[in-house]
């Protein structure tokens, strides 16, 4: 099961599009919809690849807590 | 230079055009004297590879091969559809060998061999095509 996100929140506050945030990432857009949508966990250099381009930490764009099932 | 989507699939739509004219006669003239039957069987044979070839190239390829490809949803959708595939193709296989043998059927390789890369190309497009639309 998909590791809940904030990247719409994220991208939304920045004023990107999908298609702008998958230009910075350097991958598809239908990546960016997929992760958007709870569909698809980024590899791990493509989650730091998204703290790098939110300028925040990974804890910050993914919410993991002891209730988030990792199965 | 980068082509939109809609343009590399018209292009995939045209290369698996120019692909299908090219290879059905070829594949038509493995019969001593073809007819039209032979070529219009030869043509839905040939079709479905060329047009999965072409847009495996021109519209997967240049996803597939990005700076950062391997975190793209469609490269897992890919291997995913690829290790499904390979489950089909081994199973379908080895039931076909079976039955064949069991029943002493003879069956030209050539034809044999087409019909299981156009059974296994069909088999990971719509594997593909299912994860897509998930």
């Amino acid at each position: 099961m998909p590791i809940p996100n904030r990247l719409t929140e994220l991208r939304q506050a920045r004023g990107w599009t999908q298609r702008e945030l998958a230009e910075r990432l350097g991958v598809s857009r239908q990546t960016v919809i997929s992760i958007e949508r709870h569909r698809f966990d980024p590899s791990l250099p493509l989650a730091f690849q998204l703290a790098k381009v939110f300028d925040c930490r990974i804890e910050d764009v993914f919410q993991v807590d002891d209730s988030t099932d990792l199965s | 230079m980068t082509m939109t989507k809609q343009t590399r699939w018209l292009a995939a739509a045209g290369l698996g055009l120019a692909l299908t004219a090219a290879l059905t006669p070829l594949v038509a003239m493995s019969q001593p004297n073809p007819t039209a039957t032979d070529v219009m069987t030869a043509a839905m044979i040939t079709g479905p590879v060329a047009f999965a070839v072409s847009w495996l190239v021109l519209v997967a390829g240049p996803v597939l091969t990005r700076s950062y490809a391997e975190g793209n949803v469609e490269r897992t959708w890919l291997e995913r559809a690829l290790a499904g595939t390979a489950v089909d193709v081994l199973a379908g296989t080895a039931a076909a060998a079976l039955t064949l043998t069991s029943n002493d059927i003879h069956a030209p390789a050539g034809p044999a061999l087409t019909i299981v890369l156009a059974a296994g190309l069909a088999d990971l497009g719509l594997r593909y095509l299912r994860l897509r639309q998930a």
